[in-house]
């Protein structure tokens, strides 16, 4: 009984904010569009290398809704298609960084002294860089992949997550429960792992959800820079950045993908809002 | 003669903080037997959380010893030893961790030491809550759902899970709702005897050391300045601050009230302060003598009640008694 009315509770106080369940549809209708984009988008084989001079160029209109591109691919089916891309980046990215961060936020925490001193100066290091930067001087060694945009993505997201896990720990590892843990003899690990970790979880699943929105933005700054996935792959940064040479007159390039990253980036920002009531989380 | 449960001597706590030293701990030494509830009190800042810190190996003491059960204490514990030491804190909002239920809780100290079955814990938890005044349903419940009574009733049974020989009291009921303060208090005295617990009881408060306490240590300052009988201690206290904190237990009957020593004197901090050399109570005390400023007085008295003051308060005598007795039927006519 406890557990499903708990739930039913916490849906309740996410409901009460509405912008919050708008995010939450938002998101539920790109990860539809994503999950299921060969279905979904009216023309699949758009997303790779087709070429179609008859229909370039067109506005929106009722065969291509949102209009069509220099090539003559449709615009709505490479967004559908370049959600799944971003979904992916944003997702990998958080993963990796939280990962890394929590590691060495809770390291530096709990372990204190010289171990403390050395983490969190080397986070403070890779915070002082501009992230765009940062991010664009590791894809300067890399020739531009997908995969390589992640990684430098993730190096300069992890120190963000450091820093929460850090403040976190700090305020807790004097707690009772945990001073009880340590006497009993439970392991530096266990007492990380299995007493505090679970109490980072909330921020952090906040922070998740807001940080997916502005990982996708940087992704998608990165890619308009031309140093994300290289072509034919759909991506919204890089349906942005070619679609500007066009303006104003082929003004559908650009808007319509922005609209796309402005979709997904307001729905995550709105459900971070709406899990921060839900976790009673201040600030 | 099997030597005591738990023996603390000559034990010193110095802490570091930017370039000031502070003696947290000086010269500490005491001793609990088997089945015995010691009480040790003192204002906060006294060194009372430091020496449970130094007898749970939270804190390594800068000199001195610590031994249980004849066998000394040094550098990292084993897990037997920690297993013979269960802690009661003082916060029960802190206590337990609110992402974790009570079952999780009372299991923890079963899962670290490896100790039975996934059944036979599941078992063991549920016997503990009954043995605490709860049922076996709460071990699904979360911390949130429980009141400060019922979360230190976690607290003691899990404590309890690796039957110790003794529990570590840190202020146990100074949290709680006078009402629940008793609960608590006769929950500790029959596990005690059901287990034959020895307790060393933190607290400030004089009127719970009367109910649960055979024996007393009064600290201030972070030393040792008397002990003995809770009998001997209440009758006739001898060092000067014992006899200040008796003289402050609020009181509600004036036939309690005839029995407090008097204290009519302004117990604030005078003069310099914190004496480093000496007697730290001489600041406060109005019957400081030259010697007080010079070097802290050895223990002094007989066995079962010993106190280092050099200018201690005159033993009670039988007069005294029959007179404060006296007193108060004059006052009842």
């Amino acid at each position: 009984m406890s557990q499903s009315s708990a739930r039913w509770r916490g849906w309740r106080r996410f409901a009460r904010n509405k912008l919050s369940v708008l995010g939450a549809v938002l998101i539920a209708i790109v990860f539809f569009c994503a999950i299921f984009a060969p279905y979904v988008a009216p023309y699949p084989e758009h997303a790779g290398v087709v070429v179609n001079f008859l229909d370039a160029n067109q506005p929106p209109s009722a065969k291509y809704w949102l209009g069509t591109d220099t090539v003559g691919r449709d615009v709505l089916s490479r967004i559908i298609f370049g959600f799944r891309n971003s979904l992916m980046l944003g997702a990998v990215v958080i993963a990796i960084s939280i990962t890394i961060g929590t590691a060495i936020g809770m390291a530096a925490a709990y372990l204190g002294g010289k171990t403390e001193l050395v983490l969190m100066r080397i986070t403070d290091i890779f915070l002082a860089i501009p992230s765009l930067v940062l991010a664009m001087a590791i894809l300067g060694l890399a020739k531009p992949s997908q995969l390589y945009a992640m990684i430098a993505m993730a190096t300069v997201w992890w120190p963000w997550h450091a820093r929460l896990v850090y403040g976190i720990v700090r305020s807790l590892k004097y707690e009772g429960f945990v001073v009880a843990a340590e006497v009993v003899g439970a392991s530096p690990l266990r007492v990380m792992f299995s007493e505090l970790l679970p109490n980072c979880a909330p921020n952090l699943f906040t922070k998740a959800s807001l940080d997916m929105g502005f990982v996708i933005l940087l992704g998608a700054s990165l890619s308009f820079l031309g140093m994300g996935a290289p072509p034919p792959t759909p991506d919204l940064g890089t349906m942005v950045s070619e679609g500007a040479q066009y303006l104003p007159d082929i003004w559908w390039l650009s808007v319509m993908a922005g609209m796309g990253i402005f979709i997904v980036v307001l729905g995550f920002n709105l459900v971070a809002d709406g899990l921060r009531d839900l976790f009673d989380i201040v600030g | 003669m099997s030597p005591p449960l738990l023996k603390v001597t000559k034990a010193n706590k110095v802490f570091h903080v930017g370039s000031a030293t502070v003696h947290a701990v000086t010269d500490i030494s005491l001793t609990v037997n088997k089945g015995e509830t010691v009480a040790v009190v003192g204002e906060s800042g006294s060194g009372k959380t430091t020496l449970a810190n130094l007898i749970l190996g939270i804190e390594i003491p800068t000199s001195g010893e610590v031994e249980l059960a004849g066998e000394q204490l040094k550098g990292r514990r084993s897990k037997t030893v920690r297993r013979k030491i269960g802690l009661v804190q003082q916060n029960p909002y802190s206590t337990l961790n609110p992402r974790k239920s009570i079952g999780q809780a009372i299991g923890l100290p079963l899962d670290v030491h490896g100790i039975g079955s996934r059944a036979e814990r599941r078992r063991r938890i549920g016997e503990l809550l009954e043995k605490v005044g709860l049922n076996a349903g709460h071990r699904d419940r979360r911390p949130l759902a429980l009141s400060g009574g019922q979360r230190q009733r976690v607290a003691i049974a899990r404590a309890l899970t690796t039957n110790p020989d003794l529990l570590v009291l840190d202020e146990p009921t100074s949290s709680l709702d006078v009402s629940v303060q008793a609960h608590i208090l006769r929950l500790l005295r029959d596990l005690q005897q059901e287990f034959d617990l020895a307790y060393l009881f933190i607290t400030h408060d004089l009127g719970v050391v009367r109910v649960i306490a055979s024996r007393v240590v009064v600290m201030y300052r972070g030393r040792v300045v008397e002990e003995g009988s809770v009998a001997a201690i209440f009758r006739s206290p001898r060092h000067r601050y014992t006899q200040l904190l008796l003289a402050s237990i609020p009181t509600v009957s004036e036939e309690d009230d005839a029995f407090k020593p008097d204290w009519p004197w302004d117990a604030d901090v005078k003069g310099d302060g914190d004496p480093a050399e000496g007697c730290p109570f001489r600041s406060r005390c109005p019957f400081a003598v030259e010697r007080c400023g010079q070097e802290f007085p050895d223990m002094r008295g007989s066995g079962d009640h010993r106190y280092a003051c050099f200018n201690p308060r005159p033993e009670t005598s039988e007069a005294i008694v029959n007179l404060q007795a006296e007193k108060l039927e004059r006052k009842k006519a």
